[in-house]
């Protein structure tokens, strides 16, 4: 052994360990931020000065949770048979823009002995015709991001709460008008992030909370996923709807993927909050490259000239200075990654490696002091979220990507019927839906840092409880 | 009796795994001994006493995946006002607490207190011994002219080892026969048994060194024989001003803190560091080499 190399156990002595006893005389000052960093791009003021807030307040209660259901295609028509299986909630309603598609719905809900919902469909407005003659207390929305929110507001508007598929509005100016409605109406919108009910993902929030990680500096997260063969499939995608919008925009379109995780985990608008986006796009070729390689002549994606950049990435910053990375990457070949990376004075965790049954692996101190990785695996089971260990054999075998999705729609159904507090509200969904828009404003501005908008309007530093919550039986 | 956390480790000799290693390790092997003497905090240069006292409210740790509040006092026992006040919360080291920081609106005055409330958000408690500490720096114009003080509150979960035999998981000394068994760095070497012995380092035996007197452990080579410190809580008997401990550090920044906690619910801190078998790294000044072969 040299004398001289890296230092190993480095805890021999336990000053990670300890250091939490002598705060008084050793720790680092609390997290300061810039208020007005030099070289951002200020935000316009909040538009909603003085209406009454959403925040903290809990779901109208309901014993049995009525549920209409827009947008039927791959995500939707995927979607049904979770929320009819969760206990206390019936689906009353289903609407597609393709009246098959809801007659198809309408026969498997059917077939697996539930009452047969109304059936909508066979227009662009069908949905409007669902929302003035069936009365709902949860809508669904799983269609085109380009309806979300037109279909969103109109849900609202209509008396329900609303379950919104990523993003739940693709404009800033739209999702400031979501949150302003929300306040209106008094119920709940929220964005409908399965990715926040991971089991990795939730352990991960945990392990921070309790502050395994000491206090936390950064993390990253992601959307990297290869969809090039779904996007080039004419059917895929009704009207290769998702396609067209690389041939429209720059911008990050699945940036609440990555960063709603990280932001459970570092409190965002429950003690701190995001202050700023920068944003860089590389060159977009990897749909020109797929589709030269793949694609007959007369394949109608020939007509595109695609404009997403294959790597979105974005960079925030937040009021404790923390940093943020998000990264879209779905028109490159590669394996799946969410990337959920998060470092503490203390420690860090990596998602997605192959190690261990969580494939995900850890580092902290004093536990470890070697400069070794280890699997994430006992870190999990010690803080695996109540969700995973009440519901999640169910959720396995209930749900799509690997029991999320059923978790997430049990909780949903558990909180209105319980009359609680939303997982995920209409701030949280509004904060992380906000860098989809804003990521192309940064590149169109040359990677220009933009002030970030502060839905809460000042309340972000309520500690509240969110995602990492109390166990409740459902009723 | 008190209970101390210390990630300490009891210096070992070793075998090691290749000639060029166990040369070395003949050569140079030292263990260090450090005296904390001052494990109560120094006061440092003389100031007038405090006639402001700041004190927190127990937090509800059973409550774990809760949000539980806490309440901060701040007492004006000065004959002046206290103005421009304003509390400055910290709990452990990644928990979450709202507000972190409170502006006192107005005057605090003389023979009178505020209070406020801090939302914490109390965690999964893990498994073990472990210590919490919040607290509350206040600053203020005014009062006893001070300008600043502090309360703080250290709470505890989980129990103790019931001494510090039972912190042992790490074997550090090997002989020859033994070597494959040892790890005290890490790498998966060890001190030398027979390097130890020659120095009269047996089990059982006394080691004077920082004006205390360590006895080694009662064990063979190849057994766990030292702890490697990483936060653990074990009880401690007896009484004192000053703690000694025998260690080494298998790399170059072997340091960190020790904290007794009094059955009286007090708590003292001293800082130590200790170099490696080669004596250097953290500690060459302070630690007292008082094996080496």
């Amino acid at each position: 052994m040299s004398p001289h190399r890296t230092p190993s156990r480095r805890t021999l002595l336990g000053a990670a360990g300890l250091a939490s006893l002598t705060g008084a005389a050793t720790a680092a000052p609390a997290l300061a931020a810039p208020t007005t960093p030099a070289g951002v791009v200020p935000a316009k003021k909040p538009p909603l000065k003085g209406r009454a807030t959403m925040l903290g307040v809990p779901y109208a209660q309901r014993d049995t949770l009525r549920i209409g259901m827009i947008g039927l295609g791959n995500r939707g028509g995927g979607m049904w048979s979770g929320w009819a299986a969760v206990p206390g909630a019936r689906i009353d309603a289903v609407c597609d823009i393709r009246a098959d598609r809801a007659a198809r719905t309408a026969d498997g809900i059917e077939a697996e002995g539930h009452d047969r919902p109304r059936e909508f469909g066979g227009a662009e407005e069908s949905f409007q015709e669902m929302l003035d003659e069936v009365e709902l207390d949860l809508v669904y929305i799983a269609t085109p991001w380009e309806f979300h929110y037109t279909q969103g507001k109109a849900a609202l508007e209509a008396g329900a709460n609303v379950a919104v598929e990523l993003p739940i509005a693709t404009e800033l100016d739209e999702i400031w008008d979501l949150v302003a409605t929300v306040e209106r109406m008094k119920n709940h919108l929220f964005l409908a992030e399965n990715t926040c009910y991971g089991r990795n993902e939730l352990a991960m929030a945990r392990v921070a909370h309790a502050g395994v990680f000491g206090d936390l500096t950064s993390g990253a997260g992601g959307y990297c996923h290869d969809l090039r063969p779904l996007l080039f499939d004419e059917d895929y995608y009704t009207d290769h709807w998702r396609r067209t919008w690389h041939t429209r925009h720059n911008r990050s379109f699945y940036a609440m993927h990555g960063l709603g995780p990280i932001a459970n985990a570092m409190d965002i608008n429950r003690g701190d909050r995001i202050t700023s986006i920068r944003a860089s796009a590389s060159a977009a070729r990897g749909l020109a490259d797929y589709r030269e390689r793949f694609m007959p002549p007369d394949h109608p994606s020939w007509a595109d000239t695609y404009v997403a950049g294959d790597l979105i990435t974005c960079m925030h910053e937040t009021e404790k200075g923390r940093s943020i990375r998000t990264e879209l990457n779905t028109t490159s070949p590669r394996p799946y990654s969410r990337i959920n990376s998060l470092q503490g004075t203390r420690g860090l965790l990596e998602d997605y490696v192959p190690m261990g049954e969580s494939g995900a692996r850890i580092y902290v101190e004093p536990d470890h002091g070697d400069d070794v990785w280890r699997d994430f695996d006992e870190f999990r089971a010690e803080f695996d979220h109540w969700l995973w260990t009440e519901v999640g054999d169910d959720a396995e075998s209930h749900g799509g990507h690997g029991g999320i999705d059923y978790l997430l729609q049990w909780r949903t159904v558990q909180a209105i019927r319980l009359g609680l507090v939303p997982d995920i509200d209409v701030y949280d969904s509004a904060t992380w839906c906000a860098a989809v828009p804003m990521s192309e404003m940064s590149i169109e501005q040359g990677g220009a840092t933009l002030e970030y908008p502060d839905f809460t309007r000042g309340r972000w530093s309520e500690l509240r409880q969110g995602i990492d919550s109390t166990p409740k039986e459902m009723p | 009796m008190s209970t101390t956390t210390a990630d300490t480790a009891e210096a070992a000799p070793s075998a090691a795994t290749s000639p060029m290693v166990r040369r070395l390790l003949l050569a140079m092997l030292p263990a260090f001994a450090l005296l904390l003497g001052a494990m109560s905090p120094s006061l440092g240069a003389e100031q007038p006493p405090s006639q402001v006292e700041v004190s927190l409210s127990p937090v509800d740790l059973a409550a774990e995946d809760t949000i539980q509040t806490l309440t901060v006092k701040v007492e004006n026992s000065s004959r002046t006002a206290m103005r421009d006040t304003e509390i400055t919360l910290r709990g452990p080291a990644g928990w979450t607490t709202s507000p972190e920081s409170i502006q006192v609106k107005g005057t605090i005055r003389p023979g009178t207190s505020v209070t406020r409330v801090v939302e914490v958000r109390v965690p999964t408690l893990r498994d073990g011994f472990r210590a919490y500490e919040f607290s509350a720096d206040v600053t203020y114009a005014g009062g006893d002219g001070l300008g600043a003080a502090t309360g703080e509150r250290v709470q505890t979960s989980g129990e103790i080892l019931e001494s510090f035999a039972d912190a042992r998981d790490n074997v550090g000394t090997t002989d020859l026969a033994g070597v494959a068994a040892g790890n005290f760095d890490g790498d998966g070497n060890s001190f030398s048994d027979e390097a130890l012995v020659e120095q009269g380092v047996v089990p059982g035996a006394s080691i004077e060194g920082a004006g205390a007197t360590f006895t080694w452990p009662d064990l063979g080579p190849a057994e766990e024989d030292n702890a490697t410190g990483r936060g653990q809580a074990f009880a401690l008997e007896g009484s004192g001003s000053s703690l000694a401990l025998l260690a080494s550090g298998s790399s170059l920044s072997a340091s960190g803190a020790v904290t007794v906690f009094y059955e009286d619910g007090g708590t003292s801190t001293g800082y130590i560091a200790v170099p490696n078998w080669t004596g250097v790294g953290a500690g060459e000044d302070t630690a007292e080499q008082v094996v080496g072969t």
